[in-house]
Parts: structure tokens; C-alpha cells; sequence
């Protein structure tokens, strides 16, 4: 187990909320590689995802007095913030505006033949923990969770039920708990 | 009760990644609250989802780091204003109220010390008025006083001028008997009607206690002829009737005059045409 343990969440969350900048320091330091690693899911420029990243710290901070430890964990709730932030982005003007992300479709096909072809080259780089699923599996976690569509969209795109749209996110999460040994 | 149908029906997965429409949200919480089972594998999820994200982890750049704590540090915090969940609504709620009774109690306050300053300045503003009130009075007094000596004065000019005009009445001047003072008097004295006059407004102030006095000769003998004012040393002043007089004279006698004249105390003298 990673996250838990070697840090005591409420004492951090406390200290944040009385602004501390020590705190918020220890906060970046222990989970900004794992966030900018969810920015760059969905925005694989590095220096735009870096620009992203800080937009999301900056908000962190910002909102931490909303955060609510008795519905969630501080780390799963930046991850959304991340995610959201990210895929905000991506929906912006500006990044569309970009000739290099002209296509979002085209970035995610190339980002994901990319990770298909890296997986192959190395099966022990678990960078992408999209990669512990079966195909049709990680599109479907691609499209619900980094691109931000609706579960009535994925629905619709790959023509399957809603039902099962569901179904198969949480087979995907069942998959990855056996995957990295949670119990 | 048999949960299985909670936990299989993918909505906790959606729920830890944050996907579940708030009202669905709120459902998943709920049930999480009643059963230890759901929040369990609510746990389990979040713990998959926290390990995989870890393990996707890519180290920023130093200078995101830099970046950041200065623009935080350079705007410390600012009020919650997302869209996250319902939690910042219901925590916004009493704060706004908060900020409603805060606003409330301070503008109570401005009102104690506005009212308050304004009864200082009433009060400071009264006590001027009257303090302004008491010296137009004393103004209004001293003119008033000085309207009457003014009034005196014409009168008294006029009295003379009268009498100066008044081809039967004869002007005799007293001069002073030591000829190295200048201290003198005019009497003024109508033959015919015995009326006599004189303007003592020439002489020196009595010393405290004396007054001076007027006599005419008479057949070689002093005869009283009033005592001068001496508050109305100014005017003109009505004196005893004379109906024959070679001479006048004024001698400086104790308040009140005497019988008969002191002549060591002889002032001013002058004889008639």
C-alpha cells in the first residue's frame, strides 16, 4: 500500500485549511507526479499538462475549505480536480486552437497506439494502468474518465447499453484491484 | 439486507472517480453512511484508484513548483467558489448569513457612533449658540450705552448750539487762575430769564471724594450756583437760576458742595461783560 500510512491526512488537511504553505508544500511534493501523470492521460504536451498541473494546485488550495473528509479521501479528490481541470482544458478555445491538438480524437488514438505499442515493448511498465485492461475495457475507461463523456455518450459512441457501460467500469476497477494486489 | 446489488451495479467506482450526477452522489453517500459494507468497498475502489494513478505517476518540472508557491503565497486564500458538490452550496449558505448578521452588527455600530457623534456636535453647536447669544447681548448692552452717550452728547451740542445762537445769552469764559494750567469752563447765562448754563467737559476729573462748584458774584458777595454733575462731566448742565452776576467761579469743594465757597480750592474764574 502506497498512500497510506506514511502520512496523516486529517492532521495535513487541518493544517491546509489554516494555510499553512508548509502543508501545501508537503501536498506537491507527495502528489503532484501522480496528478500531472492523470493530466497527461488527457494532455499529452507536457508543458501545457504542466501549465494544467498548476491551475489544479492552485484550486486545491483555493477550494480546500469545500474539501470533506467524511465523503472522501483528500487524494482521490484532487485526482478529480485534476481530471476535471484537464479535461476543461482540452474543451478550451485555446487548446483547440492549437494545430498540434487539433484533433482530439487523433491525439487519443495516437496516445493510445502509442501506450498499446510501449506495453508490448515492455510488459513490466505499468505507467499506464489503463494498459491491466482489456481493450475494449480501457477505451471505454479512456472515453468515461479522461475524455469526460457522459456515460450516455460512451453508450451511444460504442453501441453498447447503458447498463453496461457500468458493468464494464467496474469489471475494469475489479480487474486493476486484482492487478495491483488491493484487498 | 443484501448489498450486492449496490456494490455490482458499478455506481461506487463511478462515484470515487467522481462521475456520478450530484443526486446520485448523495444516494451513494447515504447508503455508504448506513451500511460499513458499501463504505468498505467504496475504500477498496479508491485504493485501486489511488495505486494505479501512483504508479502512473511523471515528476513535474522544478519550476511548477516555484511558480506555484509563489502565486500562492502572493494571493493568500480565497473564498471557495467552485462547483465541486453540494457541500460549498450548504457551507455558503450560513456563511452569507454570517456575513448578512456581521454586516448588520457593523452597520448597528456605525449607526451608535454616528448618532453619537451627531448629539456631540448638537450639543457642542448649542452651547456656541448661546455662548454667541450672551455676547450679542453684551454687545447689544454696550451699544446701547453707547447710543445713550451719543444721545447725551447730540443733546447736549444741541443745548449749546442753542444757547450760542441765543443773542440773549452770554458766553463767559473761566480761565484758570494758575496761568500755567490749562484748565478751564464756559458758562453760559441768559440775562433776562436768569437761566445759566456751563460746560464743564474742559476740566481736569475730580480726585475721589471732592466735586466741583459753581458760584457767581454777586454785589462782591459768592453766591451758590449748584453743584457740577459728576457723571455728566461730558454735558452741558443746567445750573441755578442768576439773575445778576459780575463774576463766576468754580472751586473744587468736598461731595455734596459747601455754603460758601474754599477759596485756596479756586479752579477756574471769569468775569461777566
Amino acid at each position: 500500500m502506497i498512500t497510506s500510512a506514511t502520512y496523516n491526512e486529517s492532521e495535513l488537511v487541518s493544517r491546509l485549511n489554516s494555510g499553512d504553505q508548509q502543508a501545501f508544500s508537503e501536498l506537491y511534493d507527495r502528489f503532484s507526479g501522480a496528478l500531472l501523470g492523470v493530466i497527461m492521460k488527457i494532455i499529452p504536451d507536457q508543458a501545457i499538462a504542466e501549465d494544467v498541473l498548476h491551475e489544479t494546485m492552485v484550486k486545491i488550495w483555493n477550494n480546500m475549505a469545500s474539501f470533506n473528509s467524511s465523503k472522501g479521501r483528500l487524494f482521490t479528490w484532487m485526482i478529480n480536480i485534476a481530471r476535471n481541470q484537464s479535461i476543461d482544458k482540452t474543451r478550451s478555445k485555446n487548446y483547440k486552437n492549437n494545430s498540434q491538438n487539433s484533433s482530439l480524437e487523433d491525439s487519443v488514438y495516437v496516445s493510445e497506439t502509442y501506450a498499446t505499442t510501449a506495453a508490448n515493448q515492455d510488459t513490466m511498465d505499468v505507467k499506464n494502468w489503463l494498459l491491466y485492461l482489456p481493450e475494449d475495457n480501457r477505451k471505454l475507461m479512456r472515453m468515461a474518465y479522461f475524455l469526460g463523456y457522459t456515460q450516455e455518450e460512451i453508450s451511444k459512441d460504442l453501441n453498447i447499453p447503458l447498463g453496461t457501460v457500468k458493468t464494464k467500469i467496474r469489471n475494469s476497477l475489479i480487474l486493476l484491484r486484482k492487478k495491483l494486489n488491493v484487498t | 439486507m443484501d448489498l450486492s446489488c449496490i456494490i455490482e451495479s458499478g455506481d461506487l467506482e463511478l462515484y470515487v472517480m467522481g462521475m456520478l450526477p450530484p443526486e446520485e452522489a448523495v444516494k451513494v453517500e447515504t447508503l455508504a453512511h448506513l451500511f460499513p459494507q458499501v463504505q468498505e468497498e467504496i475504500n477498496l475502489i479508491a485504493t485501486t484508484f489511488e495505486i494505479g494513478v501512483m504508479q502512473a505517476a511523471v515528476t513535474p518540472s522544478a519550476s511548477v513548483k516555484e511558480k506555484l508557491m509563489s502565486s500562492i503565497s502572493a494571493k493568500q486564500q480565497i473564498a471557495p467558489a467552485t462547483t465541486n458538490t453540494k457541500v460549498i452550496e450548504m457551507n455558503a449558505l450560513p456563511k452569507n448569513e454570517t456575513g448578512f448578521r456581521m454586516l448588520s452588527i457593523a452597520a448597528s455600530w456605525i449607526l451608535v457612533v454616528l448618532v453619537g457623534a451627531f448629539s456631540a456636535y448638537l450639543f457642542t453647536n448649542n452651547k456656541n449658540l448661546k455662548k454667541d447669544v450672551a455676547s450679542l447681548q453684551q454687545n447689544e448692552a454696550a451699544y446701547e450705552k453707547q447710543l445713550t452717550d451719543l444721545n447725551k452728547k447730540i443733546s447736549s451740542f444741541q443745548t449749546y448750539r442753542r444757547l450760542k445762537a441765543d443773542a440773549a445769552v452770554e458766553s463767559v469764559a473761566l480761565a484758570s487762575v494758575n496761568p500755567n494750567l490749562k484748565q478751564q469752563a464756559e458758562v453760559l447765562w441768559n440775562k433776562t430769564t436768569g437761566e445759566l448754563f456751563i460746560d464743564p467737559s474742559s476740566l481736569p476729573t475730580a480726585p475721589a471724594g471732592k466735586q466741583y462748584q459753581l458760584w457767581f458774584i454777586f454785589d462782591g458777595k459768592p453766591v451758590d450756583a449748584g453743584m457740577i454733575s459728576l457723571t455728566n462731566i461730558e454735558s452741558i448742565q443746567k445750573m441755578k437760576e442768576c439773575k445778576g452776576a459780575q463774576m463766576f467761579a468754580i472751586t473744587l469743594e468736598k461731595e455734596g458742595g459747601n455754603p460758601t465757597p474754599t477759596m485756596e480750592q479756586l479752579i477756574v474764574a471769569g468775569k461777566t461783560s
